[in-house]
């Protein structure tokens, strides 16, 4: 039984890591806190539909294009608002303020377009795969499965690339970055665009399982930022860690409690980290003078 | 002596889990009534012995004397320092903005009444008072220092940030004065600030000493300046204080012409 | 006219809300998320004691709100041990466990399906306010008293220090002032006002559940904030009264409440991103956040 909840939380872990470094990308290399996440999460998931009961296309096909117009929307947020915002100087907060006013918009424009019930994406009924008394159903599966290959790709762009090499760089010291002779701006631009995709690929997921209503959002994007940092913010591997962490956890909170509890117990995890051990738990101390 | 630092060690451990000795061992005796320059490349710990000095870094082994007496400088938060006699001029430091030159004067006093919320509803007459007497030590003290009739005392209710970079540099100096602090800590007090205010400066630091018979020990990487105002200068180097003595003697060393000067 | 006393009455109490927000927020620049938290523990601790007790409308006030102020303190010792984007995080998590813990504590909040029937607000422990006027009395004069009180807080020598936190925290201890204290006052009065504030809705609604306490709400209220202004009265009283006004214009010109609702929010949202590019210190505000 046991075992069971292991495997879902492993599996809801790595949604969750997927949606980290979505928002990792973006605030460890721009310091923005990109609450807008939650809408471009929505807004996947809603193109994932579109392209499915529209569209009438097939699995990969809908997921490769919610992909691609979620990464445009991501790039979006960051040429008409964030850039402009670094232009005038703004700071982190007044950033902050405006990402709620950009998740605002886009979750009430798609409520407005397509209502606020709840849709689903796939009504058929699937054979679920039996190991032992570990039951996998077929969403459960993608969910691992593409899941697990995207952060793959990712770290191993983030580790062996250039781009991610640059990506590390930037994370590290902006003005620096500048000063050797560097874009920034498209360096920005890029970690928008992957930012994009990366939460695209867990909302399609997530919503293939689950179904999708136009307030999913915030709660997907709040576990993110915890696993963020309960995993160590600075840097993007973490964030897998802290994703499967959070996923096992809650997963076990259900089993021993009840699944209502489940957000108490992950922020009273967090207040923990914070004061105990802020630098999350495969991160470091930083010198501050 | 005003302060006397004894065998001051800190150290900190960075991104690979190295530990890294920044002061291992400062000795540093700061005579009353003396102005004492601390002088000594990037990164020596100057500036982290200040915030030692001043209670921002508690995480130092050592002992330091004020006014004779050994002071838990462990055990009290920054503000209470401050309360005891020790100002602080931070690096670049500036008037808070948002706030008017009054304001900021007010703000230095060691007189906190009306600050409770609240209090000053309940007691008016004694709030009125107070703060009206902070106001005649503001001006009085902006008299002291820019002489009668200067254009400060009518820029009293000005926001802070309608003054330039080095005129708020001078004016956080005579809001050192509110306090009724007798040693202050200044870090670079000339850094940043165009060359018409250094003179001024230089001054403003001169008459804190011989009229209000501070002390005070400052961090400066202009040497003219150090030579111009300091007494006494310390030379910071490998954790310790390697030199210490008169400004001149310590400033013509060959090993501080040498490893800190370039000469 | 109930009509119009209804949004009179809805006016003050995110008057009182909203200027509570400004202490902490827009004065000494601690962005909390989890204003709702307190306007929900007031709310309900308001409403335990006007079920239980027979007390007076002043003694239940100074309850709720030293109850309220209270808990506060567990937002004060977050601000003094972390900075920045920890903090907010921090403030989020608290909001969110409140909202939890009122949703799930079933034998005293009734979760999810709520406590009606709250008995209105006594004063003097004889006369009953009921009815709409006798709230529109209540609501406007506590937030007459509200509006003059924080005005007189930011202009005192109490709202000097908490902008010297502000502009500059640490010159502010290096000049001798207890900036840890100074914070969790500010964080003390704001939650104790936005108890108030409340309690007041409690009474007169007569019913409350979880769902007008959420993260949702927290964001409305800054949203609210930031729209009319921080750091001084006017700019959050406007806030207030825009965000309070516009769903009844909306509704006024005829739109469909379906669309009105979704309307509504991207209105805010426009303007929270416009004001952040053209007036970041809000419409009306003084200080801009950093």
């Amino acid at each position: 039984m046991i075992g069971q909840f292991i495997v879902n939380g492993v599996i809801t872990g790595v949604i969750y890591s997927l949606m980290a470094i979505g928002f990792a990308l973006v605030y460890n290399t721009t310091r923005i806190f990109h609450i807008a996440v939650a809408g471009i999460y929505v807004f996947a998931a809603y193109m994932f539909w579109v392209a499915k009961w529209y569209l009438n296309c097939s699995f990969s096909n809908a997921f490769m294009l919610a992909v691609l117009l979620t990464m445009g929307l991501s790039l979006l947020t960051e040429l008409a608002v964030y850039r402009p915002l670094k232009n005038r100087n703004a700071s982190t907060n007044v950033m902050m303020i405006a990402s709620i006013g950009l998740m605002t918009i886009i979750i009430n424009l798609i409520a407005m377009f397509f209502g606020n019930e709840t849709k689903v994406i796939e009504n058929t009924i699937m054979m679920p795969y039996h190991r032992g008394n570990i039951i996998i159903t077929q969403p459960q599966l993608f969910q691992a499965l593409v899941g697990g290959m995207v952060i793959l790709v990712f770290m191993f762009i983030l580790l062996w690339t250039k781009w991610g090499l640059k990506l590390r760089a930037l994370s590290t010291d902006e003005t620096l970055f500048e000063t050797l002779g560097f874009d920034t701006n498209q360096a920005r631009s890029y970690i928008f665009l992957a930012s994009g995709a990366l939460v695209a690929s867990a909302s399609c997921l997530t919503v293939y399982d689950v179904g999708l209503d136009p307030n999913m959002g915030m709660s997907v994007t709040i576990n993110a930022i915890v696993a963020m940092i309960i995993g160590g913010v600075g840097k993007f591997n973490t964030c897998i860690i802290g994703g499967i962490v959070l996923g096992v956890l809650q997963s076990l909170t259900v089993y021993e409690f009840a699944s209502n509890w489940q957000n108490a117990v992950t922020f009273l995890v967090l207040l923990i980290f914070l004061f105990l051990r802020p630098q999350g738990i495969a991160g470091y101390k930083q010198r501050t003078v | 002596m005003i302060l006397r630092l004894k065998d001051i060690h800190i150290s900190f451990t960075n991104a690979h889990n190295e530990t890294f000795d920044l002061l291992r061992g400062v000795n540093l005796d700061v005579e009353k009534g003396k102005i004492t320059a601390l002088i000594g490349g990037n990164g020596t710990g100057k500036t982290t012995l200040f915030n030692i000095i001043s209670g921002f870094e508690k995480n130092y082994k050592g002992k330091i004397e004020f006014e004779g007496h050994e002071v838990n400088f462990k055990r009290m938060p920054a503000y209470k320092i401050s309360m005891e006699g020790i100002g602080r001029l931070f690096q670049d430091g500036q008037l808070m903005s948002g706030l008017t030159l009054m304001e900021n004067m007010k703000l230095a006093s060691n007189d906190t009444t009306g600050e409770i919320p609240f209090v000053s509803l309940l007691f008016p007459n004694r709030y009125k008072q107070a703060e009206l007497k902070k106001e005649a030590q503001a001006r009085e003290i902006l008299t002291r220092i820019f002489g009668e009739n200067n254009k400060y005392l009518s820029l009293l209710n000005q926001d802070a940030s309608a003054f330039s970079y080095g005129e708020q540099r001078l004016l956080s100096l005579a809001r050192m004065l509110m306090g009724g602090d007798r040693l202050l800590l200044l870090d670079e007090p000339t850094s940043g600030v165009h060359p018409q205010y250094i003179n001024t400066i230089a001054q403003i630091i001169r008459e804190m000493k011989e009229r209000e018979g501070l002390t005070v020990l400052l961090i400066e990487h202009n040497m003219h300046f150090v030579r111009e105002v300091a007494d006494t200068c310390a030379y910071l180097d490998e954790g310790v204080i390697a030199e210490v003595g008169p400004t001149n003697v310590v400033l013509g060393n060959q090993k501080v012409r040498n490893s800190y000067l370039g000469l | 006219m109930e009509y119009v006393f209804h949004i009179i009455i809805m006016v003050c109490i995110y008057i009182i809300l909203v200027l509570s927000a400004n202490l902490t927020i827009g004065v000494a620049n601690l962005l909390t998320m989890c204003q709702a938290a307190f306007y929900g523990i007031g709310a309900y601790i308001g409403t335990l004691f006007l079920m239980q007790f027979n007390y007076s409308f002043v003694l239940i006030a100074i309850v709720v709100m030293f109850f309220t102020g209270a808990f506060s303190l567990l937002i004060s010792y977050a601000s003094a041990r972390l900075k920045d984007d920890y903090f907010i995080i921090a403030t989020m998590g608290f909001q969110l466990i409140v909202y939890t813990i009122l949703y799930n504590w079933t034998d005293v909040t009734r979760g999810p399906y709520g406590i009606p029937g709250i008995p209105g607000i006594k004063l003097l422990r004889i006369i009953e306010i009921s009815g709409i006027y006798g709230y529109l009395c209540l609501s406007l004069v506590m937030m007459a008293i509200v509006v003059l009180l924080f005005r007189h807080l930011i202009n005192s020598p109490f709202g000097r220090a908490l902008n010297a936190v502000r502009a500059d925290e640490m010159t502010a201890q290096a000049l001798g002032r207890n900036t840890i204290r100074l914070k969790s006052m500010a964080f003390f009065i704001s939650a104790a006002f936005t108890g108030l504030a409340g309690t007041i809705y409690a009474s007169y609604v007569s019913y409350i559940d979880p769902t007008s306490f959420t993260l949702d709400e927290s964001i409305f209220i800054i949203s609210a904030l930031f729209i009319g202004g921080i750091g001084n009265t006017k700019g959050p009283v406007l806030g207030a009264v825009f965000v309070v006004l516009l769903p009844e214009l909306l509704r006024f010109v005829g739109l469909p409440d379906s669309i009105a609702a979704n309307l509504r929010q991207i209105i805010y949202g426009l303007a929270l991103i416009l004001v952040m590019f053209y007036r970041p210190q809000g419409i009306l505000g003084k200080t801009i956040l950093k």
